[in-house]
């Protein structure tokens, strides 16, 4: 410190703190579908990576454009399935309505999606199918890039 | 209060400052089912605030912990582990941060890990 003109800083922190060095906006459909209604559909979307460096990511997403989520949330829902015959109907059971995750490259950002949401499923051929519809999702993210260092 | 344009850096707040042991390093996975573990002292006494990344598919790309993964992120029976599960937890002293190798097929090799210790709200 002895050694540092501090008439010529603008600024001096002891300590590095978060820079960051790009923001932006991203959306993407993620359909839901897949070949059976337990499995969500995780889909990955990329840009080109603005910095052209590795650095870190936070961000928050929503899939209504009203509230958005923390990096780590997980939204969940319930769905029963039937079963004709006999003409059983389970109790609820809970499935993944959505999620996402941010990759960082140097080269390239990935934006990960899940999507389980669906409806009630019903089969009608005594368990041998199990049709069901999903629930489409546009997934929005809002994000920042701050250097690793 | 002073002409903020003619300012490189003005601060009417706090700022989440990074401590110095903030960093990074590789870690080799271990064979499967089986977690390697890397701790970080910190010894600022408190419990701060931290985040931590890794590149678990070894391709250069990092996550945070919420990568989402077919395994974890459904209830479909049948589905493997693919990446590493990165997990970490803070005490007042250390940071530490674990990959548990349960994928299927085996990953190997090293993973780089990140993360970040952030020194508590001055005052």
């Amino acid at each position: 410190m002895d050694n540092i003109d501090l008439d010529f800083l603008s600024f001096l922190s002891k300590y590095p703190i978060d820079k960051i060095i790009a923001t932006g906006t991203a959306s993407y459909l993620n359909s839901g579908v897949t070949s059976d209604y337990a499995a969500a559909k995780i889909q990955n979307d990329t840009i080109v990576n603005p910095v052209g460096r590795l650095c870190f990511a936070r961000f928050v997403w929503s899939i209504d454009l009203a509230s958005y989520s923390s990096a780590d949330a997980h939204l969940f829902y319930s769905y029963t399935i039937s079963i004709t015959p006999p003409g059983v109907t389970s109790s609820p059971a809970r499935g993944l309505k959505a999620a996402a995750a941010m990759g960082i490259s140097a080269t390239t950002i990935t934006f990960q999606t899940a999507n389980g949401d669906h409806g009630n499923v019903a089969s009608i051929d005594g368990g041998a199918t199990f049709p069901y519809t999903p629930v489409a999702h546009t997934f929005n993210f809002k994000y920042a890039l701050f250097e690793i260092s | 209060m002073p002409d903020l344009t003619k300012l490189a850096f003005f601060s009417g707040v706090n700022y989440l400052k990074r401590s110095a042991v903030s960093g990074s390093t590789a870690l080799t996975l271990p064979s499967h089912g089986s977690t390697v573990t890397y701790t970080v002292t910190h010894s600022l006494g408190y419990i701060p605030f931290f985040q931590v990344f890794a590149d678990q598919g070894g391709d250069g790309t990092i996550w945070g912990a919420s990568k989402l993964d077919p395994y974890t992120d459904t209830s479909l029976t049948g589905t493997d582990l693919v990446f590493p599960t990165l997990v970490s937890w803070v005490t007042t002293t250390t940071l530490v941060i674990s990959l548990i190798n349960n994928t299927t097929p085996t990953a190997t090799g090293t993973r780089n890990i990140y993360w970040l210790i952030y020194q508590d709200y001055g005052t």
